[in-house]
Order: structure tokens, then C-alpha cells, then sequence
């Protein structure tokens, strides 16, 4: 007979002690998470340049074509790397596009005007700012990990069970769907008791769903840490085109290419029910015109088509479809934990669950402050008490002032409040992220300018992205070098490949093809694990008329890092 | 011989994870069967990968056989009476070139 009563003892102490070691870092997670979700809307309400106000009722929103009209009549140099824009919008068009010294740029293009109704520079945004700041602590990855990432995805445990235990203790939880109780003339611990059970009991779904999803990232920050890749249902090679699939131009000529009205024709073609609401324009000449939209049939996801920019012939189309459930599944988790799948209304849901699990957290806090440790003692004496009933019991006797030498009255007063000291790791990476996220370090060349020089007609820059030896990855060495071609040339050139040793007479052993934009491109290049130090570096870029040019640059000069590894492994 | 493919996000501050996580190995091999013929395989990320194109080519790159890995990611030819190297690429960049005295 004393078996059940005993049980569920158990279940709330379990409750109780789930969330009570972390409450402080949980509660900033929480915090965090619930401005993330509104942050883009924050935005919207501080800065007026990203509001898409039509300027009458009946206005009509330009084509694509003309947004990018705007932009190459008032930023001639200006080279768009893509166009984006928030779903089911009331936001203008972001418009990101590079400039000769390597800055990005994002402008916001009223959608019916084409006024460039203000210009930033990529770097340091309140948005992203926050989701770092919520997601890994501002703890930079390497190697695609980061600690901060573990820390916050790990209250996932917490959450799930304290959602668990929560719904086996509170007895006939639905009543309060129906019969919803909020005392505030009974004294603070029956007031956060109250609230405690109420948002607990409204929040069902949204600590469900977040539970989940942060469990999911746990899992995807172990799969990634061990390097566990998922079955793909992706295309087994990079969506560029092939060779043959771009043309050559004659001498001195130009290649047409289509337009992006164009592109969005050809993905209303083959997704009839999705609206465009991000463009890619390319990497390299091989790039592909990749079109985005939310997916009618499944909004969680979005639905793509990689375009041939110059025949706009579709090189491939990600349908929800073609994806396994287990994509479906897992894909589905970041726009579930983020709700920004729907527009406006799903996210102010999400932030109001937010503040109400943020309200748990601190008032859970509070009722143990005044219950749980009394409860504990109880249950460990063998006791038995009616959950209610302790609500308004005198505060436990591990809360009177506490006695003993001063480290154990320190313990004990401030034990359950020690995850709060998590928070220095966002303080410590603070000026890092900072820094990093200061558009003039998201400029330029890399960490070393290596050389300037002719390659046939064309002069280039080649830089050394970072100052290092090559980096080992799956039994290969790499190092990424980067690559600015004379503005003049840029319409005269088509790719540019780099390697080490000389390519053969065939231009498709001219080694790794660079991508970025024609004012930064990156190639990503294999480094010979006996590679000698005095070898050479081979640049070749490949004219839209066919013609080639090559160059040899000596690794010393390139990267002498590397010159000087290659010399002490020969050793 | 292995070439590495990558593909880079536009956000720079990621970009060597994207290194990994985006990766594309190429990989290539050829075996001499007897003294006539060659069987050469390919693919990408260890998977063997039909319908690639290979070229068999001489030492000035004229291209002496010319066509793509059938069901099994395979290709046979007969031995070039000349020096020569065999080539696979999958996309621009991502290639493997296979020298004859690399061949057993």
C-alpha cells in the first residue's frame, strides 16, 4: 500500500534533482534561445533598412533580374554572391555581394522599390551573435567541435527527464489544460509552485520538441566528432558541372548566361508549389545557379534546384521525396529547435514557450529553495508527505543558516548555483568571437600575400590562407592557398587550378580547381606526404577562349611553412 | 595517387570545417591482368562510381582510348604500345591520373 505513494517520492525527487545542479546554466540557455528565436525580428524593429514596406497597397514585387540590375548600376565592381530572403517575408532582399578588396557586403533591396535601403558590411550581426552565443558558448569549433557545443546540448538529458518525471509526478496533469491554477494570494512558494506546474503543463510540446532537438545535436556533435557519417541519399559527387557542360567562348567573346527571373521559372517548373527565397549564384564557372524554397509538402525543409547557368538545363533537384525518412528526420531538427519554418506567428509561439521554460527554470529554483531539500531528508528518513502539503511548509532545515566552518557554509550555499560559472566561457571567448567577427578580418588574401606575378597575359596574387604547415586529413596532407586575379582579367578568365609539380599537357591535370568569388578564390590543395622543398607549385588558369597559361612558383616562396615541413620530413 | 576535393562555404570563418566535412576523395587503380590488358577502377569517397569518363593518354596527351567505368566502377584496355598515363576525372578538379610504371 505504501509502495505507490514511495514511488512517486522517488519520480519528484528525481524531478527535482534533474535540473537543480544546472539551474543557472540552464536558465541562460533557455534565455538565450528564447531572444534567438526572435532575433531576426528584433532586427526588423531596430533597423528600418530591413523592412520590405511595399510603398502602396497594391505594389508589386520586382524580379530577380531587376534586383540585380540595381545592383550592378549602383556597385558596378560589386560581384553577388547570393540573394536571401526570410520566409513568408516581411523583410527586404539581403543581396551579398564581394568587392575588390575581398569585403562582403550585405544590402538590403526593398523588394518593390529596388532601393538599396542600406548597406553592412559581413561580419558582427546581432543574429548570429546570439545563436552562438546560445548554441556553443562562443567556444570556437576545431575540427568541427567545439566544448561549448557539448556543454549546451547535453541539457538535453536534463530536460528530457525533467519532463518526464514532471509528468509522472504532477498527478492528472491535463486537469490544468482545463482548470488552470495560478495562486498569487497564498504566499511567493505557492505562486511559483503554480506557475511552475502551469507553464510546465502549457509547455508540454515546446520542451518535448527542444528536448529532442538539442538531444539530436548532442548526437550530431558525437557523430561528427567521430567522424561518423550518416546514410546520404546525396549526390556521390559535388554539384558542379562537368567539363563538357560549359562553353567555350570565342576569342574575346562572352558566354550567356541566363537570368535569374529565368531561374526562379525554371524552379517554379519543377517544384510548382515552392516560392524562391534564396539564390546561390556560384562559386566558379562550374558552379551551377542553385535555387531554394520552402517545401510545400514538408515547410521544415526546403526544396532545391542546381541549374546550369548557361544551357538552364536543371543538374539536379532535392525534392523532400528524394531524401530518406532518416534525412527527413534529422534535417528537420534545426528548423524544429529554431521555429523559423512558418513565419512571424510560430516564432512569437516559440518565444513565449521560451520565457515560460526560461520562468520553470528559475521558479523550479525557487521551490526547491523552499521544498526539495526537505523533501530529500524526508524521503531518506523514510518518511512520507503529501507533495501539496510541503509547498507551504517552513523552509528545510538545509536552508537555516548554515553552520559549520566557512568552506562547508560556502558549499552549501552556493553548490547549486556553480554551473553559473559555464558562463565565463563566453565571457573568456568574448573578445575571440569579437575579433573574428570584425569584417576586416574576414578580408583579404589569408594570413601571408606569397607572391604577385604574370601567368601568360593575367596578373594574380596568390595568398597563403593561413601561415602553417599542411594539415592531415583521412592519410593526406592539404593546405589552402588563395588567389586574386587583376580586376581586368576577371572577364577573361574561366578557372584557375593549382598543384604541386608540373600538370601535364591536358588541362585536366592542372590540379585542384579554386572557387570563391573572382576576387578570392580558394583551392584546397594536396600536399605530396614526400614532397621536396624545393618543388614547385603549378598555376594554370584556363581562359574562357580556351586559352591556358601556367606558372611555376617555388614552395618556399608560396608558403615557406610548408617549404620548411617538407624539409624536415625529408630529414 | 589520391587528389582531395573540396567545397567552400561562403562563411569564411568555416571554412576548414567545411573542408572536412565537405570532403570528396578521388581514387583510382589499375592492375595489369596479363601481358594484353589493363583493368583499371575508379571512384569517389571509396564507392566505386559507373559512367565516369577515363582517358588513356601518351606522354604528349594525345588520347589513345577513350571511355567510362562500367557497372563496376571498371575499365579495361589493351596495353598502349606506347608510354602513356590514364586519367579519370569526375568534375573539374576532382581527377586521378595513373602513370603506367605505377601499374603492377
Amino acid at each position: 500500500m505504501n509502495r505507490a505513494p514511495s514511488s512517486a517520492r522517488w519520480w519528484f525527487l528525481a524531478h527535482s534533482w534533474l535540473a537543480l545542479p544546472v539551474w543557472a546554466f540552464l536558465f541562460f540557455v533557455c534565455l538565450t534561445g528564447s531572444i534567438a528565436t526572435v532575433s531576426q525580428e528584433i532586427v526588423w524593429l531596430a533597423d528600418p533598412a530591413v523592412r520590405a514596406n511595399p510603398p502602396a497597397a497594391d505594389a508589386e514585387m520586382l524580379g530577380y533580374d531587376a534586383i540585380l540590375a540595381v545592383i550592378a548600376r549602383e556597385h558596378p565592381e560589386a560581384v553577388v554572391r547570393r540573394i536571401s530572403r526570410p520566409v513568408k517575408s516581411m523583410f527586404a532582399w539581403t543581396v551579398q555581394a564581394e568587392y575588390p578588396d575581398t569585403s562582403l557586403v550585405n544590402h538590403y533591396v526593398n523588394p518593390y522599390t529596388g532601393h538599396i535601403q542600406g548597406s553592412e558590411p559581413e561580419g558582427f550581426s546581432f543574429r548570429q551573435f546570439i545563436r552562438a552565443l546560445h548554441g556553443w558558448l562562443l567556444v570556437p569549433f576545431k575540427e568541427g567541435v567545439s566544448p561549448g557545443w557539448y556543454a549546451v546540448s547535453l541539457l538535453s538529458l536534463p530536460l528530457l527527464g525533467s519532463l518526464v518525471t514532471g509528468l509522472v509526478v504532477y498527478k492528472r496533469f491535463w486537469r490544468g489544460f482545463f482548470r488552470p491554477r495560478l495562486r498569487i494570494d497564498r504566499g511567493s512558494r505557492v505562486f511559483w509552485g503554480d506557475l511552475h506546474r502551469l507553464a510546465g503543463i502549457w509547455s508540454i510540446p515546446f520542451i518535448l520538441i527542444m528536448a529532442v532537438t538539442g538531444l539530436w545535436f548532442l548526437i550530431q556533435g558525437v557523430l561528427r566528432h567521430a567522424d561518423i557519417e550518416l546514410p546520404s541519399t546525396s549526390p556521390a559527387l559535388p554539384l558542379i558541372l562537368s567539363r563538357d557542360d560549359v562553353p567555350q567562348a570565342q576569342p574575346g567573346g562572352q558566354v550567356a548566361r541566363i537570368g535569374l527571373d529565368r531561374a526562379a521559372q525554371i524552379m517554379r517548373d519543377t517544384f510548382p508549389d515552392v516560392d524562391a527565397s534564396f539564390f546561390s549564384l556560384g562559386e566558379s564557372a562550374f558552379s551551377p545557379i542553385r535555387v531554394v524554397g520552402q517545401a510545400a509538402s514538408w515547410p521544415l525543409l526546403t526544396e532545391s534546384v542546381w541549374i546550369n547557368p548557361y544551357s538552364g538545363r536543371v543538374e539536379f533537384a532535392r525534392s523532400i521525396a528524394n531524401r530518406s525518412g532518416l534525412e527527413i528526420f534529422t534535417q528537420s531538427m534545426r528548423p524544429l529547435h529554431a521555429g523559423d519554418f512558418v513565419g512571424l506567428g510560430l516564432k512569437l509561439v516559440y518565444f513565449v514557450c521560451g520565457v515560460l521554460l526560461t520562468a520553470m527554470v528559475g521558479s523550479g529554483l525557487l521551490i526547491w529553495t523552499k521544498r526539495t531539500a526537505k523533501a530529500t531528508a524526508a524521503a531518506l528518513k523514510g518518511r512520507q508527505r503529501e507533495g501539496d502539503e510541503s509547498i507551504d511548509a517552513p523552509l528545510p532545515a538545509s536552508l537555516a543558516p548554515p553552520e559549520g566552518n566557512a568552506p562547508a557554509r560556502w558549499w552549501k550555499r552556493w553548490r547549486f548555483h556553480l554551473s553559473a560559472l559555464l558562463l565565463i566561457l563566453p565571457v573568456a571567448w568574448l573578445p575571440h568571437y569579437l575579433a573574428q567577427e570584425k569584417p576586416a578580418a574576414k578580408t583579404g588574401l589569408g594570413q601571408r600575400v606569397a607572391a604577385e606575378f604574370e601567368v601568360g597575359p593575367w596578373s594574380v596574387t596568390l595568398g597563403e590562407w593561413r601561415v602553417e604547415p599542411p594539415k592531415h586529413h583521412d592519410d593526406e596532407y592539404d593546405k589552402v592557398f588563395t588567389l586574386a586575379v587583376c580586376q581586368a582579367c576577371i572577364p577573361q578568365v574561366k578557372a584557375a587550378y593549382l598543384r604541386v609539380g608540373r600538370p601535364r599537357g591536358d588541362v585536366r591535370t592542372s590540379g585542384e580547381l579554386f572557387s570563391g568569388s573572382p576576387y578570392r578564390r580558394f583551392a584546397n590543395v594536396q600536399i605530396p606526404a614526400d614532397v621536396r622543398p624545393d618543388a614547385d607549385l603549378w598555376l594554370t588558369l584556363e581562359g574562357w577562349d580556351g586559352t591556358r597559361h601556367r606558372a611555376a612558383i617555388p614552395l618556399v616562396l608560396a608558403s615557406p611553412a610548408t617549404a620548411q615541413w617538407a624539409d624536415e620530413r625529408s630529414r | 595517387m589520391k587528389k582531395g576535393y573540396c567545397v567552400f562555404a561562403g562563411l569564411l570563418m568555416i571554412c576548414s570545417q567545411q573542408v572536412l566535412a565537405h570532403g570528396y576523395e578521388m581514387f583510382g587503380d589499375c592492375i595489369r591482368q596479363d601481358a594484353k590488358t589493363i583493368r583499371c577502377t575508379g571512384g569517389v569517397n571509396g564507392k566505386p562510381l559507373p559512367g565516369l569518363r577515363i582517358d588513356v593518354l601518351s606522354d604528349d596527351d594525345a588520347i589513345l582510348v577513350r571511355g567510362r567505368l562500367d557497372a563496376d566502377g571498371a575499365f579495361s584496355f589493351d596495353t598502349p604500345a606506347v608510354p602513356f598515363y590514364v586519367l579519370i576525372e569526375a568534375k573539374p578538379g576532382l581527377v586521378v591520373e595513373i602513370d603506367d610504371w605505377e601499374i603492377d
